[in-house]
């Protein structure tokens, strides 16, 4: 059976996009809200215009245009830059830019075009290799580097850049936001926390404590910067924007420390001017805590396709999930999450196994090994007749060490080739492995689903107990509303009904649909009274 | 007024300087041509008086007569050491005295410079119109040279700017107006030591226009003065833009001096990188065959970081040593003039 998603409770860990995008997203300019404290420089603008007034030539109308583009356009800056486009021929590709910078004439800027190919990344990872040597005091080269070597899953390369990186700028929030998100990615969950804990800036910097209190939450440990990050928040001479994060982490603490009303707060704070990570994060977190639905116009807003891409599951809107998930995974290449809730939606809900090992084998590109994907890839395979090589698909990883949720679907996995493979007896002994193992609470719907995958199984080869056990397992998903149970149960009905007519068994499912909400690989309920936006 | 009045030392002045509004230092001094006849020439020449009167004007005239006076001094004072040390680069220092006026109870102060027949920087690029590279390249050559006579006694210009590159028809560029300059072994004595920017805010190195200062005089002098002259490099070979005009373009807004409240450090990783690519639009505007060393010549002058300014070969024992920056430009210029580039 499918798994849709890592191991770790979503925690709001740094985005790591380009430098430029980052950029210009606005997530590096100063927290603080600054004053502007502009030199006195009127006698420096007089002193060109005079010199332009009385020489009307193309040196003199740049020295003019270079100063009004540092100190703040006059009548006569716009003459002079007028001058020079003017006279075209006659300028310098630069005095031109300048010109029309200050007349703010759009310049064509190169667009940002995600990576999508290897062989795109290839060729950016060789532009980058080339900047490295032109640029090497460039600490941002330098983590532009390690994003692709990442998404090629060259680990020890992108740690080398980081680490280069981290030398030439080692406070810089980028550098360390970007450097954090890494170790996440790596599962090194305690060096991510240690880097950010040591680091001199994290205390002063909202975005740095948010990143620790994240970091924290996925290692498990508790946040050295918490009760300061809480601090920091009420200081109203911060942009809310630049707080966003910080509110949704310490919001995603309350929450997993079951202070619902606390975490309801920060989300909303988060919510004032949020980034994409903090808006998905509130998304992810709405139904768990009782926040609400995110409005729609915030989520169109803010262009943030996780967040959107959540959205359309909460109202099982496949194939939007479909779309979403393959933006978000140009967003963010490297990150398991949108190749696991995709190739999960399409094996599972849209019948598409070719389609789902296609999009988790490319997850595996960026995420050798991932046990989610791993499981998704021969899930898929076996849908398609392909169980030997499910089989060695699934060899990839080793079951012993996958996080316990992942354990169980590969175990059911295994019993799924098994089954299709022919050895009914082994595949039927895995499940039940797989059952017996989701004793917890909250596996109750892994529990469920493996018992709805094992009597599916047994009923197209028409065992008539099967058919009782798949309308209990039914019935039990139905009730299991807050999870992708009962969707999944609705899809593996068709199959079970028409095993039913073969072999002659009078067969009854009532079904009952009800909206619901992704979180990891289940469905909350959703309660239509009120939508969340921005605290007013 | 100093119109027709001869001076005891033979010049007599000819006519005010046409007076640029606000043009900086303007506000205490006045300019006039002054000419002096040696023989059956005429020697024309440029002469600085100090404007006592306005002094006077000032609410706190004490405060603002130590402050102009000691101001020209320094300058008079820096402008001897540069004759006396035969520094051929910079404007020379032709004669300095006083004039009593009879109808006025104000001396007046001057010190008289030689004239600049063609002008400055500015004017130089106007009258040549299209590029020139080896006249460029030998221009900027001169103006190193200068600078590095200046490094020499331990004076840093501070204040070296296309409008302070004087021209000569017969001996190529000099550098003028030491108003702005700083002395290693007289650092209280310097008029505008005590500012964080000393010259024009808008070629000032990103280090001090963010508030920066070092308290190494080398690294805070002279690093400024490479970066000045890293300006100029720009300057003549895109026509006339400043580099901090283009990199202020490459630096996102926030990260702007007005909209940073933080020190320098924090700011610099986004300076450097608005740097490389302000590197790479600069580059467009050089021709070809001298794109690259240029490129690493703008590299060692204006690196963002003042402690990396310099040759990387001098970077231990004499990091702001101008020598191989000028033994380069030599090079390319010679080449150039041969056209063997």
């Amino acid at each position: 059976m499918a798994a849709n998603s890592e191991t770790k409770d979503r925690q709001v860990v740094p985005r790591w996009r380009t430098f430029r995008e980052t950029l210009a997203a606005g997530e590096l300019s100063s927290a603080a809200v600054q004053k502007s404290k502009q030199i006195d420089a009127t006698e420096f603008i007089l002193e060109r215009e005079n010199g332009w007034q009385e020489n009307k030539a193309i040196p003199f109308a740049l020295d003019l245009v270079s100063a009004a583009t540092i100190l703040g356009k006059t009548d006569k800056s716009i003459e002079a830059a007028e001058f020079i486009l003017e006279n075209g021929n006659f300028a310098s590709e630069t005095g031109k830019r300048l010109a029309r910078g200050l007349l703010g004439i759009q310049q064509q800027e190169a667009t940002i075009i995600p990576l999508q190919s290897r062989i795109q990344i290839h060729d950016g990872l060789k532009n980058l290799k080339a900047n490295r040597i032109l640029q090497p005091k460039n600490a941002f080269v330098w983590v532009d580097l390690a994003r692709l070597y990442t998404l090629l899953g060259q680990n020890e390369q992108a740690r080398q850049a980081l680490t280069i990186a981290l030398q030439l700028a080692p406070t810089e929030r980028f550098v360390v936001r970007s450097t954090a998100r890494f170790l996440h990615h790596i599962d090194e969950y305690d060096e991510a926390v240690v880097l950010l804990q040591k680091n001199s800036r994290t205390p002063h910097d909202p975005w740095l404590i948010a990143a620790e209190i994240a970091a924290s939450g996925a290692a498990e440990r508790s946040p050295r910067f918490a009760k300061l990050g809480s601090a920091i928040l009420q200081d109203t001479n911060l942009s809310p924007f630049h707080t966003s994060e910080l509110a949704s982490a310490l919001g995603t603490l309350d929450m997993s420390a079951g202070k619902h009303r606390h975490a309801n707060q920060q989300f909303r704070k988060s919510l004032r001017k949020p980034t994409q990570n903090a808006l998905a994060q509130a998304v992810w977190a709405s139904r768990r805590t009782g926040l609400g639905q995110i409005s729609a116009e915030l989520l169109a807003e803010t262009k943030a396709i996780e967040a959107q891409t959540l959205d359309h599951a909460n109202k099982r809107e496949w194939q939007q999930v479909m779309d979403g998930a393959a933006k978000w995974g140009l967003e963010e290449g490297f990150s398991p999450r949108p190749p696991g809730l995709a190739s999960c939606v399409a094996t599972s809900l849209l019948n598409k196994p070719e389609l789902g090992e296609e999009i988790a084998h490319k997850g595996l590109e960026a995420n050798p090994r991932h046990p989610g994907l791993v499981n998704n890839k021969a899930f898929a395979q076996i849908l398609q007749g392909k169980a030997e090589e499910a089989l060695k698909t699934l060899a990839l990883v080793d079951i012993a060490s996958a996080p316990r949720r992942l354990r169980i679907c590969l175990i059911a996995t295994y019993g799924l080739a098994y089954f299709r493979l022919g050895n009914e007896q082994e595949g039927q002994r895995l499940y039940r492995v797989a059952i017996d193992n989701a004793k917890e609470p909250e596996e109750l719907g892994l529990k469920t689903l493996a018992s709805l995958y094992l009597a599916r199984e047994e009923a197209m080869r028409g065992n008539k107990q099967a058919f009782i056990d798949f309308k209990k397992a039914y019935e039990a998903a139905e009730k299991q509303q807050e999870t992708t149970n009962p969707a999944i149960a609705e899809n593996l009905a068709r199959d079970v009904e028409q095993a039913a007519a073969r072999h002659g068994v009078k067969l009854e499912i009532t079904k009952q649909i009800k909206p619901i909400i992704v979180e990891r690989d289940f469905f909350i309920p959703i309660s239509n009274k009120k939508q969340i936006g921005p605290e007013k | 007024m100093m119109n027709g009045v001869e001076l005891v030392n033979g010049w007599k002045v000819v006519s005010q300087v046409p007076k640029a509004n606000g043009a900086t230092g303007g506000n205490f001094s006045v300019s006039y041509f002054v000419e002096r006849k040696e023989g059956k020439r005429t020697h024309r020449a440029f002469l600085k008086a100090l404007n006592l009167r306005r002094i006077f004007d000032e609410k706190d005239f004490t405060k603002a007569m130590e402050q102009h006076t000691r101001a020209f001094n320094f300058e008079k004072e820096t402008l001897e050491i540069c004759r006396g040390k035969k520094m051929k680069r910079i404007a020379k220092l032709l004669d300095a005295g006083e004039y009593r006026p009879l109808q006025s109870p104000y001396p007046v102060a001057y010190i008289i410079f030689e004239l600049a027949d063609g002008g400055d920087a500015r004017h130089q690029l106007s009258k040549l119109g299209a590029f020139n590279l080896a006249w460029t390249l030998r221009t900027l050559h001169q103006i190193a040279v200068g600078l590095q006579q200046l490094h020499g006694e331990g004076i840093a210009h501070q204040d070296l700017k296309p409008s302070n590159v004087l021209f000569f028809e017969s001996f190529g560029a000099k550098l003028a107006d030491l108003g702005c300059a700083d002395a290693e072994h007289l650092p209280h004595d310097s008029p505008r030591g005590h500012l964080g920017i000393a010259g024009d805010p808008n070629y000032a190195p990103p280090e001090l226009v963010y508030n920066e200062v070092s308290t190494d005089w080398r690294t805070r002098r002279l690093g400024c003065d490479h970066y000045l002259l890293g300006s100029l490099v720009v300057f003549f070979f895109t026509g006339g833009a400043s580099f901090n005009a283009i990199l202020q373009n490459k630096l996102h807004h926030s990260h702007w001096p007005q909209h940073w409240p933080h020190d320098y450090r924090t700011v610099l990783p986004y300076v450097k990188n608005a740097f490389e690519e302000a590197l790479i639009g600069v580059a467009k505007d050089i021709p070809e065959p001298v794109q690259k060393p240029i490129i690493e010549i703008l590299r060692w002058l204006c690196a963002p970081d003042p402690k990396h300014r310099g040759h990387p070969s001098d970077q231990h024992i004499s990091q702001f040593n101008l020598e191989r920056i000028i033994s380069a430009l030599n090079l390319l210029a010679t080449k150039a003039e041969y056209e063997i580039l």
